[in-house]
C-alpha cells in the first residue's frame, strides 16, 4: 500500500493563509457600508446606486474601470470611463478642488473596484463607494430583477422598490425563474459571458 | 471567431492538459486506486481533491483582495437540489461501479486503459439517451431550482469564515484519511 505524502509545510502555509482570511474577513465586517450596515467597508449596492441615479444627485460621480470597449458596449448611466491612472488623476483634482464628490467605482465585479477604492482612501471625497457585484449586479438587480414565485412579503416589497427603478432605467423586471441561459432579453445579451461546461 | 475566443479556447487547453497530466500524476487514471475511497483502504482520492479545493478557495479569495481576479467573472452552475442529488446518486453508482469518474475515465482512455475507453464510450452514449429522451424528463430537470448560490450565502456566513472552517475541515480531514489508510495497512 502506497501512502501520499503531506508535507507539514503546505499544511501550515494553509492554516496560515486561512487564518488570516477569517481576519481580513472580521476585520471589514466593522467597517460600514452605505446603509451603515457591518457587510463590508464602503460598499454600495445596485439598487442604491439606482436610487441615487433616479433622484439626480448631483455631486455623484461613478467611475467605470472595466476597459473602454467593455463601457461602449454597456455602462450605468452617468458613468465615466477612467483607467485607474486616470482615476487617481482625477481623485488629486478633487482633492485640490472645493467641490464635494460622492464617488463611487464599478468594474466587472468586486475585486478592482474595491481595491480602487481602497487604493484613493482618504483622497478628499465626501463619500466614496465601489459598487458590489459591479456591472453584473447592476444586469442583474436593476436592469433584470427577478422575484421567486414563492417570496415573502418582505421580498415582494424590495422587488417592487426594484422593479419601479427598473422601468425607470428600462429594464425588464419578471416574476418567476427563466430558463438558465436561454433568456433573450438586453440585459443578457449585454452581461459578460460566463457560461461554462461546468466539468 | 473573435481573439477572445480563441485565446480562451488556447487557455481551456492548456489548463486542461495540464489537469489531466496532474490527475495521472497523482495516481487518478488507476481504476484500483480510485475505487479504493469507497472500501477504505485508498483515500487519495480525498487527499487530492480536498488539497485542491483548498488550494483553488485561498488562491481565488486571495487574488480577488488583490484585484487580480474577479469573482463575478467565474461560472457558478445554479443548483436544482433534487436532479443534482439523483444525478450524483446515479454518478456514485457508475464511479464505483467502474472505478473511474468522468473526468479520470478520459485520462486512463488517455493513458491507452481499456477500461477507460469503455466508461468514455459509455459516457458519450449515457450523454446522448439523456438528450433522446430530454422531452421525458424536462420537469424533472428544471425542478427545486435555487439559482446559483454559495455556501457562504445558504449558511449566512462571511466568506473568509466559511473558508477557514473549509480549510480546519480539509487538514482535518487528511489526518483523518491518514489513519483509516494506516489501519488498511495494518489489517491487510
Amino acid at each position: 500500500m502506497i501512502r501520499s505524502p503531506t508535507p507539514r509545510s503546505l499544511f501550515m502555509a494553509a492554516a496560515v493563509l486561512a487564518f488570516l482570511a477569517l481576519m481580513v474577513d472580521i476585520g471589514e465586517r466593522q467597517e460600514g457600508d452605505v446603509h451603515g450596515r457591518g457587510r463590508g467597508r464602503g460598499r454600495i449596492d445596485a439598487v442604491t446606486l439606482a436610487g441615487w441615479l433616479r433622484d439626480r444627485r448631483p455631486d455623484l460621480f461613478i467611475a467605470d474601470i472595466r476597459s473602454a470597449e467593455a463601457w461602449e458596449q454597456y455602462h450605468v448611466p452617468r458613468a465615466k470611463s477612467l483607467t485607474m491612472n486616470e482615476l487617481r488623476s482625477w481623485a488629486d483634482s478633487v482633492k485640490q478642488g472645493p467641490a464635494r464628490v460622492t464617488l463611487v467605482i464599478y468594474g466587472a465585479g468586486d475585486g478592482r473596484a474595491k481595491a480602487a477604492r481602497q487604493g484613493l482612501d482618504g483622497a478628499g471625497f465626501a463619500e466614496s463607494y465601489y459598487l458590489a457585484g459591479g456591472i453584473t449586479d447592476w444586469l442583474d438587480d436593476v436592469m433584470s430583477p427577478r422575484l421567486d414565485t414563492a417570496a415573502s412579503p418582505e421580498e415582494l416589497a424590495a422587488f417592487e422598490k426594484a422593479a419601479e427603478l427598473s422601468r425607470y432605467f428600462g429594464g425588464t423586471p419578471r416574476l418567476g425563474e427563466g430558463r438558465p441561459g436561454f433568456d433573450n432579453d438586453t440585459a443578457t445579451v449585454m452581461r459578460p459571458s460566463r457560461e461554462g461546461c461546468g466539468f | 471567431m473573435t481573439s477572445s475566443l480563441n485565446e480562451g479556447l488556447v487557455l481551456a487547453l492548456v489548463i486542461g492538459i495540464g489537469f489531466g497530466w496532474f490527475l495521472e500524476r497523482g495516481g487518478l487514471g488507476n481504476a484500483r486506486k480510485l475505487a479504493g475511497q469507497f472500501y477504505f483502504t485508498d483515500l487519495t482520492v480525498f487527499k487530492v481533491m480536498f488539497a485542491a479545493i483548498i488550494t483553488a478557495a485561498l488562491g481565488l479569495f486571495w487574488l480577488s483582495r488583490f484585484g487580480v481576479i474577479e469573482l463575478s467573472q467565474i461560472y457558478l452552475p445554479p443548483t436544482y437540489v433534487i436532479p443534482m442529488i439523483i444525478g450524483g446518486a446515479v454518478f456514485g453508482l457508475g464511479f464505483v461501479m467502474g472505478g473511474l469518474c468522468p473526468g479520470t475515465s478520459c485520462v486512463a482512455m488517455a493513458s491507452g486503459r481499456l477500461d477507460g475507453m469503455a466508461l468514455v464510450g459509455g459516457m458519450l452514449a449515457g450523454i446522448l439517451v439523456f438528450n433522446e429522451l430530454f422531452p421525458v424528463v424536462e420537469t424533472l430537470y428544471r425542478s427545486t431550482p435555487m439559482g446559483r448560490v454559495t455556501l457562504p450565502e445558504l449558511l449566512g456566513l462571511p466568506v473568509g469564515v466559511m473558508l477557514f472552517l473549509l480549510v480546519a475541515a480539509g487538514l482535518a480531514g487528511f489526518r483523518v484519511a491518514e489513519r483509516i489508510e494506516a489501519r488498511a495497512v495494518n489489517r491487510g
